[in-house]
C-alpha cells in the first residue's frame, strides 16, 4: 500500500502510521498475511527513528492486528475479531462523539450521511 | 594512432562529457528542486528559470571547450612525442579540475538566485504545511536493481579467469613479460613472477567490490515519491533505479574485461597492441554513451520517464514534497541527523548522495579516502620501481 503522512499534521506521526496500516488493511491494500517492510527499511523510507515505527508495530500487534513472524511482522491472515481493548476505545471515542454531536444539536440522519461520505481509499492516486 | 593522439582524444573528449554533463544537469533534476532548492514545479517551468538553466548549460559547456585548447595548443608545439604525453597529462589533469571548480562557482551563482527566489514567495510556507511523505510497503519486494548475487557472480568469473590464466597458461609465459606498452609497443619488460600477475586480479577485485556497494546503494535509497502522483512517480524510482543498476553493472562488466587485458597480453607475450588502444577508446565510448542514455532518458528519480503502465487523465493530487532545504547545506550535502537513511537521493545530478548526519556516511567517506590514498601511494611505488 502507499501510506500517506502528513509530517506537518497536529496528529502525531505516530499516530498517522498506526492509522494508514489499519486503512489499508480495511480497504485492502494489505492484504492477510502480507508482509509489512523491516522496520529499519520503513524508518529510513519516511524518516522518522526507529523507536517510532517499533512502536506502531508493537502496538498493532497487541491488538492482533499485525502478527509477528520470524523475519517482521505480517497483517493477521487470521480474520479480526473486536478485542475488549478495542471495545473500549470505540466507545471512548464514541462517547466524545457524542458530546459534540449534542452540542452542536446534529441529528443521527446527518451523523449517517457524514459516515457513509467517509472515502477510505484513495482513488486519485 | 600515435599514443599522444590517444592521450588527446581521451583528455579532449573527457572534459567535453565533463562539461555536457555538468551543463545539462539542471534538466536531469527533479522538476521541483532547481540548483538545490525546493521551488513548486510552476516556477521550475517559468521562463526566469529556464533562463538560468540554459545560461548554466551554455556557460558550462563553454568552459569546457576553452579548456580543451591548451591541450590542443600541445599539438602545434615543438615537442617530442614522450614531452608531449607528458604536457598533455599534466596539464589535462589540471584543467578537468579547473572546469569542475568553474563549474561549482557557477553553480553558488544559480543556488543563491533559486534561494533568494524562494525566500520571497511568500506562499512557500503554506507549501511546506502541505507536506506529504508518501511510502509504498512493497516497494523494497520490487525488483529494484540487478542482483549483486548475479553482478558478484558474473565479477568473480571474469576475475578468477584472469587470475588463473597465468597458472593455466604458465607455459606461454616467457621469463620476462612486457609490462608497459608505448605507442602500442611493449616499451618495458619485468622478469615474470607471481607478483606480476596478482596485480590485475586484486584491481578487478577492488573495482567490482566498489561498484557492487553502488548496486547496492540503489536497493537501499529512500523511497522519494511525489504526492502530486504518487502511483506513476512510485514506478518511475523504480524503473529509474534497476535503469541505473544495469548501467552500472555494465559499465562495471566492460571494466573488468578491459583490466583482463594487460594480463593477457603478458601471458602472451603481445608486445604491440593497437588493439588494446582501440577498446579502451571504445569503453570510454561506451561507458560515455551508457550515462548519457540513461540520465536523460530517466532524469533523477525517474521524473523524466514515462512509464508504459500508467493510467492517463488522473488529476494531480493536492501535497507536496516535504520540503527539507534546511538539511541541504549548499543544496548539496545532506546533513541530517533526525533522519536515520543513509542513502538519499541527490539532489543536483543523477544518483545517490549520504547523510552526513549519520556516521555510516563519514566511514563510507573514510573507507573511500583510504581507498583512493593507498592506490595513489601503491602506483607512486610501482611507477617508482620502474
Amino acid at each position: 500500500m502507499l501510506l500517506e503522512l502528513q509530517p506537518y499534521s497536529e496528529k502525531p506521526i505516530y499516530e498517522q502510521l498506526m492509522l494508514e496500516i489499519k486503512r489499508g488493511i480495511v480497504t485492502g491494500e494489505l492484504v492477510p498475511g502480507e508482509a509489512l517492510p523491516s522496520v529499519r527499511m520503513l524508518a529510513t523510507d519516511i524518516g522518522i527513528n526507529m523507536h517510532t515505527v517499533n512502536k506502531v508495530y508493537k502496538q498493532l500487534q497487541q491488538a492482533k492486528v499485525l502478527v509477528k513472524k520470524k523475519n517482521g511482522f505480517i497483517v493477521n491472515p487470521e480474520p479480526l475479531k473486536p478485542t475488549e481493548d478495542a471495545m473500549t476505545g470505540i466507545s471512548e471515542r464514541i462517547y466524545e462523539l457524542m458530546i459534540e454531536k449534542a452540542l452542536y444539536g446534529i441529528t443521527d440522519d446527518e451523523v449517517l450521511f457524514l459516515m457513509k461520505n467517509v472515502n477510505l481509499t484513495r482513488k486519485e492516486h | 594512432m600515435r599514443e599522444s593522439t590517444l592521450v588527446l582524444l581521451i583528455l579532449v573528449g573527457t572534459i567535453l562529457f565533463t562539461g555536457i554533463i555538468l551543463g545539462a544537469t539542471p534538466y536531469l533534476t527533479r522538476k521541483n528542486i532547481q540548483f538545490g532548492i525546493m521551488l513548486p514545479e510552476a516556477v521550475g517551468k517559468s521562463e526566469r528559470v529556464k533562463q538560468w538553466k540554459k545560461q548554466y548549460f551554455i556557460w558550462t559547456v563553454l568552459i569546457s571547450i576553452l579548456a580543451t585548447i591548451p591541450l590542443l595548443v600541445g599539438l602545434i608545439m615543438d615537442k617530442t612525442e614522450d614531452e608531449l604525453i607528458h604536457y598533455l597529462a599534466m596539464i589535462g589533469a589540471v584543467l578537468v579540475m579547473m572546469v569542475v571548480i568553474l563549474n561549482v562557482t557557477l553553480y553558488f551563482k544559480f543556488y543563491r538566485k533559486a534561494k533568494k527566489l524562494k525566500e520571497q514567495d511568500s506562499a512557500s510556507n503554506q507549501r511546506k504545511a502541505e507536506a506529504r511523505v508518501m511510502v509504498s510497503t512493497k516497494f523494497r519486494t520490487e525488483k529494484m536493481a540487478i542482483s549483486n548475487g548475479i553482478f558478484a557472480a558474473m565479477g568473480m568469473f571474469i576475475i578468477v579467469a584472469t587470475g588463473l590464466a597465468p597458472i593455466v597458461l604458465s607455459r606461454q609465459i616467457g621469463a620476462y613479460v612486457p609490462k608497459h606498452w608505448h605507442a602500442g609497443d611493449a616499451t618495458e619488460f619485468v622478469s615474470a613472477t607471481v607478483g606480476t600477475f596478482v596485480i590485475a586480479p586484486l584491481i578487478q577485485l577492488l573495482v567490482l567490490g566498489i561498484l557492487m556497494f553502488t548496486n547496492y546503494t540503489f536497493m537501499v535509497t529512500k523511497q522519494l515519491i511525489s504526492p502530486k502522483n504518487a502511483v506513476r512517480s512510485l514506478e518511475q524510482n523504480r524503473r529509474y533505479r534497476l535503469a541505473m543498476s544495469k548501467s552500472i553493472v555494465s559499465i562495471g562488466i566492460g571494466l573488468l574485461l578491459v583490466l583482463a587485458m594487460p594480463q593477457f597480453m603478458m601471458i602472451f607475450n603481445v608486445q604491440s597492441s593497437p588493439l588494446y588502444m582501440a577498446i579502451g577508446l571504445g569503453y570510454m565510448l561506451f561507458t560515455m554513451v551508457i550515462t548519457f542514455y540513461t540520465a536523460i532518458k530517466y532524469g533523477q528519480g525517474g521524473e523524466r520517464y514515462t512509464p508504459p503502465v500508467h493510467q492517463a487523465g488522473l488529476k494531480p493530487k493536492a501535497g507536496e514534497m516535504l520540503d527539507d532545504d534546511a538539511y541541504w547545506k549548499w543544496g548539496m550535502i545532506y546533513v541530517n541527523p533526525q533522519d536515520p537513511a543513509i542513502f538519499v537521493e541527490k539532489r543536483f545530478g543523477i544518483g545517490t548522495t549520504i547523510n552526513f548526519g549519520r556516521w555510516q556516511a563519514w566511514a563510507i567517506t573514510g573507507v573511500l579516502v583510504i581507498i583512493t590514498v593507498v592506490i595513489l601511494v601503491v602506483s607512486m611505488l610501482l611507477s617508482g620501481e620502474g
